[in-house]
């Protein structure tokens, strides 16, 4: 029985489209609150894995759904609300501890079990979706244009939720929505009537499914924190008062006070002879999301001071008197208030994160906390990225500073999440040098205990491609490195070459403080070769015995020389893990194993714990394939002979949605990816690039639907409009937003969209055309190509990031191209198998329409 | 060895089967640690859901976020501090109580303190049921406190063992510490640490030096600190550990 598509129906795929993104991204802010934030990335593929698997069913049944259509669509939509409800209660109570993920395999179970509960309302709302396509059939373009409209819509829509409600609070209002799409469902309208028709039995069924989902949610929706987020701690601490909270997009805020919080990071151990007393009750603990904690320094009484002389950013001071000072994020506040103990004459911080700007600024217990310090008529407060100050000022400064701002945003389950880190990069190193005066100091402080090191001489070599950038002759002699075992290294960098009496001044400073100087221009060689250095740390990966005195200090030390003396490309092939420089391009500073290392790093995990961040993308990219074989493959069970031999084209079929799975993710992954730096936040990036990309892949589908240039025709334009986009991307696109970063932010947000759109726009085309086209000469095989295509964009969303952070956004983008020409190439296949002459988008919808009504 | 302790069979099984393994990790090379770790029944410091799993290799949650750690992790910081029946050991942080029963197996002189104040009272109750059988447990001293600050009443120590991250090391700590004294410490950022010995040596004109060891990678790392004699009480409890080792 065919029904009809009546507004109300495209107003429920609509209204459910935007419900199923908006609780998407509900559900990573669920992960960020209540376990960790890294792990949130995979909601992404349950919920692709959701659609794939909806694909698969619908495959099987297809010709009922076409029976009973309506019936399809209510049901789905009515078992939505309390699936999106009881999922996220469930959620709650899987035990997953991240920090177990090592020692304990019943973790990976955990991990499975969120993907069990999860993936069932996006199952649940994909059936919904795939049942309109089947149902529907001849009108793809149009329904493909709400879907993406409301899918778009949906990232605004949870963004704006995210400023009024709590993470806790933000499922409920989604759940109502998807009543509302339900409601829309059981609406028919009568022509002859001239009004639409009510059921009073589905509509109450309805109202009351969605009020008992709200009120489920509102008695026991809580998130629950697990008890090993750092905040529980804080929480238990005796004398623990929580003295700030608030949310927004950008995180969830919680400052405590106790006298258990206690900072010095990198402190000399010189400190505990020549320091009466450390300062008490010195510090508030905040919070971000549950993790933390960063030290909210107090203004200290002058006899409290003198510890602020063991930290090793005191190190630059022994060389600027009265410097003007630039402290790239302000963290707490210790880095401005060593700044001023050290007698910096004024000190620019830039922040970008207005939550903690609002609270110390204009929360009445933080300023009187602090002293007032962002009020000090010597601080001055820039609230932007980094990069947007550095690369749009025309200030300098004799001192730029960065200090252990590589902790904050680590994870806390005691590993390296591979994150976008556009601070640590060779162009931001770059832009910061940029913004010294002649004589002026870069200074750089990292944690420095991994071993074999792998962040440090990281560091190093993007500091020397910076350096190089700039045109450098000797860029040996314009560095300056000391560490403490175990604990932090700083890097000293100068514009110029450091002067005989400045490394004298710096030797005396790590000799009083104990730091060790590892490397300075004109240091000795040690007694040991690099050779037997390299070769130690391998034998140490390949699970030999480390050499006990393998000292980071001669790395370092040759690491420095070789790559100032040309030998780069040898040391990053020698060295154990990949330590090539971060760039905007590759920007993953904490991205350190090899892609041919993953079996070693394997084997050898629980002392390589910190790198279980890359090895879980490779697990997930692993899982996405076999997810992906497995639903490509179960339709074709028992119907081998039915769908390839007596019916050619169905591999073409398949392929063709494969390859735009894939690749309409790898161009939206490096869309978010990229512009997470532009936009200062990733939620800013996530929400205006999957709008953007939505909406205007809708239109793209819109368009193409409305017009009369045959299929293929409309194809090769698309792929044409697609290729040249992203060679836009892959060439212009860095130096034109390094050249707009000083912008506000909405005219960046504007500024990305103009970006996103033409891409957008053609990537729209491929996939309903390519639908459509099935519908009209292969109909059995509409579920599977929409199978196919999302479970492949799960893969596609994985590889995106895996690919990304092994070899760059380029190889990404230059993938992203040849998918799409594969794709290109296997339609043209496939029409002429049929042998078609095709009569384009209008002419066949308009035919349909006929028919339907 | 079934006569001597009120372990059950399947517990001394799974802890010998263990102890094989973390001889050949050289998680532990002396007999009297082995002999220790032999002794103390890490099943009863584990929670009931995780009993049957105490010699796992593995850390296992004992609620309020904390965790008991693995048997290996155990082993190797027990190793590193090198105790001797005559020393006294401070641990910062009791958790679940396990780490101070090993402990008391080498010394008899062992202090604890747990920032948790619901975990002290759940440890204090897990020694006194245990107290019967192992007599030791009275030997060690418990508080609920910050440990940052050590525990200056029982100060010096010989030992200490800080079983809690923390971004550098406390000063109070290497202050209550005595020449020659050993610590191992967990230290490094929020996200993670890397757990180092540091060993604190006088020299006999006063000059201090310390030794910074990863516990597992066997970097070490000798950090001359200059003794400036005279000023605040660091200086005084210097001075006496000084006296207290001069009137030996």
């Amino acid at each position: 029985m065919r029904i009809k598509l009546s507004s109300f129906r495209l107003a429920a795929l609509f209204v459910l489209s935007v419900t199923l993104i908006a609780y998407e991204l509900a559900v990573m802010r669920t992960f960020a609150v209540g376990s960790w934030s890294n792990f949130g990335a995979m909601v992404i593929s349950i919920a692709l894995l959701g659609y794939g698997l909806a694909g698969t069913l619908l495959t099987f049944l297809e010709a009922r759904i076409r029976q009973n259509a309506d019936t399809w669509l209510l049901v789905s939509a009515l078992l939505l609300t309390p699936a999106m409800a009881a999922a996220h209660i469930a959620a709650q109570w899987v035990p997953f501890n991240p920090l177990l993920i090592t020692m304990d395999s019943t973790q990976i179970l955990w991990i499975a079990s969120y993907y069990v509960v999860y993936s069932v309302p996006f199952f649940i709302g994909a059936v919904f979706i795939g049942v309109s396509f089947i149902a529907f059939r001849d009108k793809i373009h149009q329904l493909y244009f709400w879907n993406m409209l409301g899918s778009g819509i949906g990232g605004f829509f949870i963004l704006g939720l995210m400023y009024v409600l709590p993470p806790d609070r933000l499922v409920g209002p989604l759940v109502l929505l998807a009543g509302i799409a339900t409601y829309l469902c059981t609406l028919e309208y009568r022509w002859e009537l001239r009004s639409p028709i009510l059921n009073p039995w589905k509509v109450s069924t309805v109202g009351l499914t969605s009020l008992l989902a709200v009120v489920v949610l509102l008695v026991a929706g809580d998130i629950r924190v697990s008890d090993f987020k750092p905040i529980s701690y804080a929480r238990r601490f005796p004398d623990s008062k929580q003295v700030y909270h608030t949310y927004g997009p950008l995180g969830e805020f919680d400052a405590f006070q106790s006298s258990f919080f206690h900072f010095a990071p990198g402190l000399s151990d010189n400190a505990s002879s020549n320091i009466a007393r450390m300062p008490q009750n010195a510090y508030l603990g905040l919070y971000i999301d549950g993790d933390g904690p960063i030290g909210v320094m107090r203004k200290l009484k002058p006899g409290e001071e003198a510890y602020m002389n063991y930290l090793p950013m005191a190190a630059p001071y022994r060389l600027l008197k009265q410097p003007k000072v630039l402290l790239l994020r302000l963290g707490g506040g210790i880095g401005a208030f060593s700044a001023l103990h050290h007698g910096a004459k004024q000190v620019t911080v830039v922040e970008n994160n207005p939550y903690l700007l609002h609270m110390l600024k204009h929360e009445p217990y933080f300023r009187e906390f602090t002293d007032n310090l962002l009020y000090d008529p010597r601080v001055r407060v820039v609230q932007t990225e980094p990069r947007a100050f550095t690369g749009s000022t025309k200030e300098r400064f004799d001192l730029v500073e960065i200090s252990l701002i590589d902790s904050i945003g680590l994870s806390s389950a005691g590993g390296y999440p591979i994150t976008e880190n556009f601070i640590y990069t060779a162009e931001g190193i770059r832009s910061y040098l940029s913004c010294l005066e002649p004589t002026g100091i870069l200074s750089v402080t990292v944690w420095n205990r991994l071993n074999p090191p792998r962040n440090v001489p990281k560091l190093f070599s993007t500091i020397v491609a910076a350096l190089k950038m700039d045109g450098a002759a000797q860029p040996e002699k314009q560095i300056f490195v000391f560490d403490l075992l175990l604990s932090t290294a700083t890097v000293l960098v100068k514009k110029t070459p450091f002067e005989p009496r400045e490394i004298e001044t710096l030797l005396e400073f790590c000799k009083k403080m104990s730091f060790t100087p590892c490397f300075y221009p004109g240091k000795p060689d040690p007694g040991r070769t690099f050779d037997e250095i390299l070769e130690g740390y391998d034998k140490q990966m390949k699970g030999g015995t480390a050499t006990t005195d393998l000292l980071p200090e001669e790395l370092y030390q040759y690491t420095v020389s070789w790559l100032t003396q040309g030998k780069e490309r040898e040391l990053y092939k020698r060295y154990v893990f990949n330590i090539d420089p971060a760039t905007d391009d590759r920007p993953y500073y904490t991205a350190y194993v090899k892609p041919a290392s993953v079996p070693l790093v394997v084997k050898n995990l629980k002392d390589l714990s910190e790198e279980w961040g890359y090895i879980l993308l490779v697990a997930t990219f692993l899982v996405s394939l076999l997810f992906g074989a497995l639903i490509i493959a179960v339709p074709a069970i028992g119907r081998w002979e039915e769908l390839f031999q007596h019916r050619r084209g169905t591999l073409q079929v398949l392929v063709y949605f494969s390859c735009l799975g894939i690749a309409y993710m790898l161009v939206e992954i490096f869309l978010i990816q990229k512009l997470s730096f532009f936009l200062e936040d990733p939620i800013f990036s996530t929400s205006v690039v999957i709008t953007a990309m939505l909406v205007l892949s809708g239109i793209g589908s819109l368009m193409s639907g409305r017009s009369s240039l045959p299929r293929g025709r409309l194809l090769t334009l698309a792929v044409a409009g697609i290729s040249l986009s992203v060679l836009f991307y892959m060439f212009l696109l860095s130096p034109v937003l390094n050249a707009l970063l000083g912008a506000p932010l909405l005219v960046k947000i504007l500024l990305s969209i103009l970006f996103i759109a033409p891409s957008a726009f053609f990537l729209g085309m491929p996939f309903p055309t390519g639908l459509s086209y099935v519908s009209q000469k292969r109909p059995n095989l509409i579920p599977w190509a929409w199978g196919v295509n999302g479970c492949l964009s799960v893969t596609g969303s994985v590889l995106a990031r895996l690919a990304s952070v092994s070899f760059g956004y380029r190889l990404v983008l230059f993938g992203a191209i040849l998918l799409y020409l594969l794709a290109w190439w296997m339609f043209q296949s496939l029409t002429r198998e049929d042998g078609s002459k095709d009569t384009g988008n209008v002419n066949l919808e308009g035919a349909d329409s006929a028919l339907t009504t | 060895m079934l006569k001597n302790t009120k372990q059950t069979e399947p517990f001394l099984k799974a802890k010998w089967e263990r102890s094989r393994e973390i001889l050949q990790r050289q998680d532990i090379v002396e007999e009297r640690v082995l002999q220790a770790f032999l002794m103390a029944p890490r099943e009863e410091f584990c929670r009931p859901y995780n009993r049957k799993n105490a010699y796992a290799d593995a850390a296992m949650p004992i609620g309020y976020g904390q965790t008991i750690s693995g048997p290996h992790m155990v082993s190797r910081m027990t190793q590193n501090l090198r105790v001797e029946p005559h020393h006294r050991a401070l641990e910062i942080g009791t958790g679940s109580g396990y780490q101070a029963s090993v402990l008391a197996e080498l010394t008899n002189f062992v202090f604890t303190i747990e920032i948790v104040p619901e975990l002290t009272q759940e440890t204090d109750e897990i020694y006194k049921k245990l107290e019967a059988d192992y007599p030791q447990y009275k030997n060690i001293k418990r508080k609920n406190a910050d440990g940052y600050y050590g525990w200056e009443e029982y100060a010096p120590f010989d030992r200490i063992i800080v079983t809690a991250g923390i971004d550098h090391i406390p000063p109070p700590l290497l202050q209550q510490l005595t020449p020659g004294g050993i610590m191992v410490i967990p230290v490094g950022p929020p996200s993670g640490q890397t757990v180092m010995k540091v060993t604190k040596n006088v020299a006999p004109d006063g000059s201090i030096s310390l030794e910074r060891e990863d516990i597992f990678h066997g970097r070490r790392k000798v950090i001359f600190v200059p003794f400036t004699a005279g000023k605040g009480e660091v200086h005084s409890i210097e001075k006496d550990i000084l006296k207290k080792d001069s009137t030996k």
